[in-house]
C-alpha cells in the first residue's frame, strides 16, 4: 500500500487539511487505487527526455514594471469577515 | 416563436431585424428557468438586473445595433469572478466571496453587449467529471433526469441544453467543456491554451485550465469565442496572436482538410459501440469527401496517469491560497493560527478536492518528486511531440470525445472509473490544444459526442472542420 496511515498523517500536516477520522478508510482507499493508476508512468523509460511544464513554448509575456492601477484595499479586505484597521486579524501567535 | 430555442446567430439575427426585443428574450428565459428549477442549474441569479439591461439594451437600439452581442442572455460557469456577484466554483469554501473585480472574459462578453442572466453550478473547483462535487448538488441532464450532464461544465451545458441561454461560458483542465458538451447534446470549444485570458478564472491547474464556449452549434461557439479571445496583459500565460474572424472562418470554403484517423487505438479497446460510432463518423467524413489519415498517437493511453500528477500537483499548489484569513470559509472556534487552517480547510473543501490536493502533495513531496511529478512532465513532454509529429501530417484529429454516453447520477462511486471518463479529452489539454466536440450519434437514447483536435493557434481550421461535419449532410 503506497499510502498508509503516516503518510496520510504527513499529507495531512504538509497540505494543511484537517481530516475526518469517518472518512479516514474510504479517503486511503481511494488515493491508493488513484496512486495504483498513477503508477503506470513507471514502466516508460523516459530518462533522456526534457520535462515539459507549460504546453506553450517561448511564451512569456512580461509587463512593464510601472503602476498600472491603485490597489484599493478597502475593496479588496471586504472579503474578510475579520479585518481591522488594513490588517487581517488571525488568532494570536506571539504569547 | 419560442424564442428560447433559438441559436445565438438566430437572435442576434431576430434583434438586429427588430422581430423580438432584448427584453422579451430575457424575459422569456427567465420564465424557463422559473419552471425548470429542479434541474439545479444556477447557484445565483440576478434577473432584475437583467431586464434592466436588457431594457437600456433595448432603449438604445433603437436604429442598430451595432455591438456584437447587443441584448443577448447568457449564462457564466461560476468559475468567472464577477464583481460583487457571488463567485462560488462550486465551493462551500467560497460560499461568501464576492468578488471585488471582474474576469477579462466576463468584461468582454459585457462590453460586447450580452446580459448574464446567473452563474452555473459546477463541480467543485471544476474537479470532476459528472457535477456530483458541487457543494450546491448536483445537476441534471435535462435530456433525462436521472442522467448526469457531466462536469465539471455541467450547469453550463445543461443550462444551454434546457433553453436557459443560447450559450455559456465553461472552462476546460481535462475535458470539462468537451465531455458536458456531448452529454448534453451540444457543441463545445476549449480553444488553444493561452487564447483565452483566465485572469479572474479561478485556478484549478494553471497549465491546463482554458476558458471556452458552449453551445447549441459550432457557428455559435465561433461567434462567442471571438468575443472571449486575445491578449490580455493581466495574463502572462495569454498568447499575443491576432484573433482571426472565427464567426467567417467557421463557415468558409477556404480550408483543406486531412482529418487524422486513431481506428487502431479505438478498436484496440474493445469497446463495441465506440468503435461503431468512430466508423460511422469516418464515413460521414467520407461522404464530406473530407481527406482523411490514419496516424499514431503511441502514448496517447499514458495521458490519464499523467494528468493526474500533474493536475492535483498544480491544484495543491493553487488551492494553498485558501487560507481561512483573507477571503473564503473561515472555521469558528480554533486553537491557534494552525488550528484555524486545519480547521477551515477540512470543513471548507470536499471530499474530491481534498482527495486531488492530497494527492498533489503526495506527487512533489520530498523523495516522490523525481518519480512522479518530474517523470509525468517528461512523459507530457512525449505525448505532446506525438501531436507535433500528426499534424506534420494532418490538419487535425478526430477521437471520440467520450467513451460513452451520460451515465446516471450516483453509479460511479470508484473515482478511477470516474477519472477515466476524461481519457480521450484530457490529450488535448496536455499538449494545449484547441478541441471541440461535436454532437454525433446516440446510445441508449442518449447524445454522443465526436472530437476534433486541432494544432496551435488553429482555431479558425478546426471550427471550419467540426462545422462541416456538424451542418453537413446526416
Amino acid at each position: 500500500m503506497t499510502i498508509n496511515d503516516k503518510t496520510l498523517e504527513n499529507l495531512s500536516n504538509l497540505s494543511k487539511i484537517k481530516i475526518d477520522d469517518k472518512l479516514r478508510d474510504k479517503l486511503k482507499e481511494d488515493l491508493n487505487l488513484t496512486m495504483d493508476m498513477i503508477d503506470e508512468i513507471n514502466k516508460v523509460d523516459c530518462d533522456q527526455i526534457e520535462e515539459l511544464s507549460h504546453p506553450i513554448k517561448d511564451n512569456f509575456n512580461l509587463r512593464e514594471d510601472k503602476v498600472s492601477e491603485d490597489i484599493n484595499r478597502e475593496s479588496l479586505q471586504k472579503t474578510s469577515n475579520k479585518t481591522e484597521d488594513g490588517f487581517y486579524l488571525v488568532p494570536k501567535v506571539i504569547e | 416563436m419560442a424564442l428560447e430555442t433559438l441559436t445565438l446567430q438566430e437572435q442576434i439575427d431576430g434583434l438586429r431585424e427588430k422581430k423580438f426585443s432584448s427584453v422579451e428574450l430575457v424575459e422569456n428565459y427567465i420564465s424557463v428557468i422559473e419552471n425548470n428549477k429542479d434541474l439545479n442549474v444556477f447557484i445565483s441569479t440576478d434577473f432584475e438586473k437583467a431586464v434592466e439591461k436588457a431594457k437600456k439594451s433595448d432603449k438604445s437600439n433603437n436604429s442598430q445595433r451595432n455591438i456584437a452581442l447587443d441584448g443577448i442572455p447568457m449564462v457564466h460557469k461560476d468559475i468567472f469572478c464577477t464583481r460583487g456577484i457571488k463567485t462560488s466554483c462550486g465551493s462551500k469554501m467560497l460560499d461568501n466571496f464576492y468578488p471585488p473585480y471582474s474576469a477579462t472574459v466576463v468584461e468582454k462578453l459585457e462590453q460586447a453587449g450580452s446580459i448574464c442572466l446567473g452563474k452555473a453550478n459546477m463541480d467543485e473547483f471544476a474537479m470532476g467529471s459528472s457535477n456530483e462535487t458541487s457543494f450546491y448538488g448536483s445537476v441534471k441532464n435535462p435530456l433525462n433526469l436521472k442522467k448526469t450532464p457531466g462536469g465539471s461544465s455541467g450547469g453550463s451545458a445543461a443550462a444551454v441544453a434546457a433553453n436557459f441561454s443560447s450559450f455559456s461560458t465553461g472552462t476546460d483542465t481535462g475535458g470539462s467543456i468537451r465531455q458536458p458538451a456531448s452529454f448534453c447534446g451540444l457543441a463545445g470549444i476549449k480553444p488553444t491554451y493561452g487564447r483565452v485570458s483566465r485572469y479572474g478564472m479561478i485556478a484549478f491547474a494553471s497549465s491546463l485550465d482554458q476558458g471556452g464556449i458552449l453551445a447549441k452549434n459550432i457557428k455559435d461557439t465561433a461567434i462567442a469565442l471571438q468575443i472571449i479571445s486575445g491578449y490580455d496583459p493581466k495574463d502572462a500565460t495569454s498568447i499575443k496572436a491576432k484573433v482571426p474572424n472565427f464567426s467567417v472562418d467557421c463557415e468558409s470554403n477556404e480550408f483543406e482538410h486531412v482529418v487524422g484517423l486513431v481506428t487502431n487505438l479505438i478498436n484496440s479497446l474493445g469497446d463495441e459501440d465506440l468503435s461503431v460510432n468512430y466508423t460511422k463518423a469516418i464515413e460521414k467524413l467520407e461522404k464530406l469527401k473530407i481527406k482523411t489519415k490514419e496516424i499514431e498517437l503511441p502514448n496517447l493511453e499514458l495521458s490519464l496517469p499523467v494528468y493526474y500528477v500533474i493536475a492535483p500537483a498544480e491544484c495543491s499548489a493553487n488551492l494553498s491560497r485558501y487560507d481561512g484569513i483573507r477571503f473564503g470559509y473561515r472555521a469558528e472556534n480554533v486553537d491557534n493560527l494552525e488550528d484555524l487552517y486545519f480547521k477551515s480547510r477540512g470543513e471548507g473543501f470536499g471530499n474530491e478536492t481534498k482527495k486531488r490536493i492530497l494527492i498533489g502533495t503526495y506527487c512533489l513531496s520530498s523523495g516522490f518528486y523525481d518519480a512522479y511529478y518530474k517523470k509525468a512532465q517528461k512523459i507530457r513532454n512525449l505525448i505532446s511531440s506525438d501531436f507535433v509529429n500528426a499534424f506534420k501530417d494532418v490538419t487535425a484529429i478526430m477521437l471520440p470525445t467520450t467513451s460513452g454516453e451520460a451515465f446516471d447520477l450516483g453509479s460511479i462511486t470508484d473515482p478511477v472509473e470516474m477519472y477515466k471518463q476524461d481519457i480521450f479529452t484530457i490529450p488535448a489539454n496536455l499538449g494545449g490544444l484547441p478541441a471541440t466536440s461535436v454532437p454525433f450519434g446516440e446510445k441508449n437514447k442518449m447524445p454522443l459526442g465526436i472530437q476534433f483536435i486541432g494544432n496551435i493557434l488553429e482555431e479558425s481550421s478546426l471550427l471550419n472542420i467540426s462545422n462541416k461535419f456538424q451542418s453537413g449532410e446526416k
